[in-house]
């Protein structure tokens, strides 16, 4: 039972370290993505080992150089999500009355309307591009790590080392950063998983829906290739497992990891 | 009389609530650089050019005014004209709308008994056997965008073994009704999401409610497992549940735009990105409004649910 358990981790990362590998280091082997080099949704080749894609270009070069978009700015991004939910909801939870009313209500308001929409009004008013995903993700993941934060440390600050670190004469700011912080700073990173699959999820969908910047992603190969899916499923089913495999392992692993760590 | 006045408070807070929705999704779509003139004219247009257009579409003026003017509007059930489609938004909006609120109810009408049978399945036995392999396809299942899952049952079910059609074009002129098969793929992908999603919620409350005690104290005394369970155990997970299926609602009207756009379906999907591309801000201004107020009536429905089955609730509402 232990072995198989084994087994099956060590697979698990060696798919993942796989995915990583293509995602980052595929542009420098992925030549020339942009050119076409045979008819539409040609079957796989010689050429071209994964066949075509709907305007004759080569699906393994496409696929090469259309990760790296769907890592960095969904991890700059999370980064960036869960350290401004984690101050606004420290500041929400510990300083109660106006400050939480403000933090609250601004949470409620970003968390009523869908991710998408917000992804596509800001595309609307500022077009493609990293920052205005960075923040999308952003405006999209901080109320979340806001409202987890704020519950523990609502939770927290009623535990008696805070309230004698408070009576001591300690000031807020070192009560925060050396009593509460540490104490509520697992279910934040525990959350940081799902938030990274999510910003994958959504880069990918900007992609998707069209809005990519103009060179490969493998949201974006879904769909300018699903209408050719009889002819070759290639150029719709390779990023479509890579695109699983990246947000499945962002969503499972990092928990893990940062559980290890901690622990 | 409790109930009405919590009625009338949540009433004043949705309306609130909607108001600060379109006050930033005006501020959003209008004060941000690029506007309607330049992209109705194309990049060839001189300045002048631009300059009369931005006059005759009226966006020239101060922003206060035109968001005075939209929201005046909005209160007579107006939500501007298009400027790409020159035609009243609600009218291009109407039909696309239904289409998706087909798509959104068909999805919860199959996600909400799946999601309460395997949360109840997961949630009395935790730790079982059933309980680990749901929980892991699950995990696997929310993980994965849906446009990717859309995709791979394509791939499955319309190329592999050619069952359903691969696009969802409704016949010319008639509706998606008339051709449901073209439904099946679609609710199919929402589902998957959805289902795992929301299941593992319930399947957290079905656990807190067992644990209370007159669920012990029914059990205690011998009723059978049926009775404790739909009479005891379920009404003490409603109110957890209730949130949850709003929470789904309102992913289901945000997130149905890329499983639509995979399968080519005819609702909001096609006419929010139309308005993006085409930088239509009166329609993606008038749908942005009308999905948050769904979502914000949908929550507002389960709350009166939660009231409804919680009677201390209805006492902490006072």
């Amino acid at each position: 039972m232990r072995v198989v358990r084994w087994v099956v981790t060590v697979v698990a990362a060696a798919v993942v370290l796989v995915v990583l590998g293509v995602a980052l280091v595929g542009p420098l082997f992925a030549g020339e993505p942009e050119r076409i080099v045979g008819l539409p949704y040609s079957l796989p080749s010689a050429g071209s080992p994964l066949g075509t894609d709907s305007s004759g270009r080569d699906v393994l070069a496409r696929v090469l150089a259309g990760g790296q978009p769907l890592v960095a700015v969904p991890v700059v991004a999370t980064i960036l999500a869960t350290v401004l939910g984690l101050v606004l909801g420290l500041l929400g939870g510990y300083f109660a009355g106006v400050t939480d009313a403000v933090v609250s209500r601004l949470d409620y308001l970003l968390l009523g309307l869908p991710p998408v929409l917000i992804l596509l009004v800001l595309l609307h008013g500022w077009g493609y591009s990293a920052a205005t995903m960075i923040i999308v993700v952003v405006l999209t993941g901080t109320p979340f790590v806001s409202r987890i934060t704020r519950a523990e440390t609502l939770r927290a600050v009623e535990d008696g080392y805070v309230v004698a670190a408070y009576a001591s004469g300690d000031s807020h700011l070192s009560v925060i950063v050396r009593e509460i912080l540490p104490n509520i700073i697992r279910p934040v990173l525990a959350d940081f998983g799902t938030r990274l699959a999510i910003a994958v999820t959504l880069t990918a969908a900007a992609g998707f829906l069209g809005f990519g910047s103009s060179g490969p992603n493998w949201g974006a190969m879904i769909s300018q290739n699903v209408e050719g899916i009889q002819l070759t499923p290639w150029a719709v089913a390779v990023p479509a497992v890579l695109l699983g495999v990246l947000t499945v392992a962002a969503n499972l692993g990092i928990d893990r990891i940062v559980g290890r760590v901690l622990r | 009389m409790t109930a009405l006045k919590f009625l009338a408070r949540r009433l004043l807070a949705t309306v609130a609530t909607l108001f600060a929705v379109s006050v930033v999704l005006f501020a959003a779509s209008e004060v941000l650089p690029g506007d309607a003139a330049s992209a109705s004219l194309g990049p060839d247009a001189t300045l002048e050019e631009v300059e009369q257009r931005r006059a005759e579409l009226g966006v020239d003026r101060p922003w206060a005014v035109r968001f005075a003017e939209w929201a005046a509007g909005v209160v007579r059930l107006d939500l501007g004209t298009s400027t790409s489609m020159h035609q009243p938004v609600v009218d291009i909006v109407a039909e696309p709308l239904a289409a998706t609120g087909l798509l959104v109810g068909l999805t919860a009408a199959v996600t909400v008994p799946l999601a309460m049978g395997i949360g109840l399945l997961t949630g009395l036995r935790p730790g079982g056997r059933v309980d680990r392999v749901v929980s892991a396809v699950a995990v696997v299942s929310v993980s994965i965008p849906q446009f990717v899952t859309a995709g791979l049952l394509v791939l499955v079910f319309a190329d592999l073994i050619p069952l359903l059609p691969a696009i969802s074009l409704p016949p010319l002129g008639g509706g998606p009704l008339d051709r449901p098969e073209i439904l099946v793929l679609p609710v199919a992908a929402l589902t998957l999401f959805g289902a795992a999603w929301a299941s593992r919620i319930v399947r957290a409350a079905v656990i807190d409610a067992d644990a209370m005690p007159h669920v012990e104290a029914a059990r205690l005394a011998g009723l059978p497992e049926r009775v404790v369970v739909f009479r005891h155990l379920l009404p003490a997970a409603v109110p957890p549940c209730a949130q949850t299926f709003a929470w789904l609602l309102s992913g289901l009207f945000g997130g149905t735009t890329v499983v639509e756009v995979v399968f080519n379906y005819p609702g909001l999907s096609q006419t929010l990105v139309a308005a993006v591309r085409n930088h239509d801000t009166a329609v993606l201004e008038g749908v942005g409004l009308l999905l948050a107020a769904i979502i914000v009536v949908s929550f507002v429905l389960a709350d009166l649910v939660v009231m409804a089955v919680e009677p201390r609730l209805r006492v902490a509402a006072r």
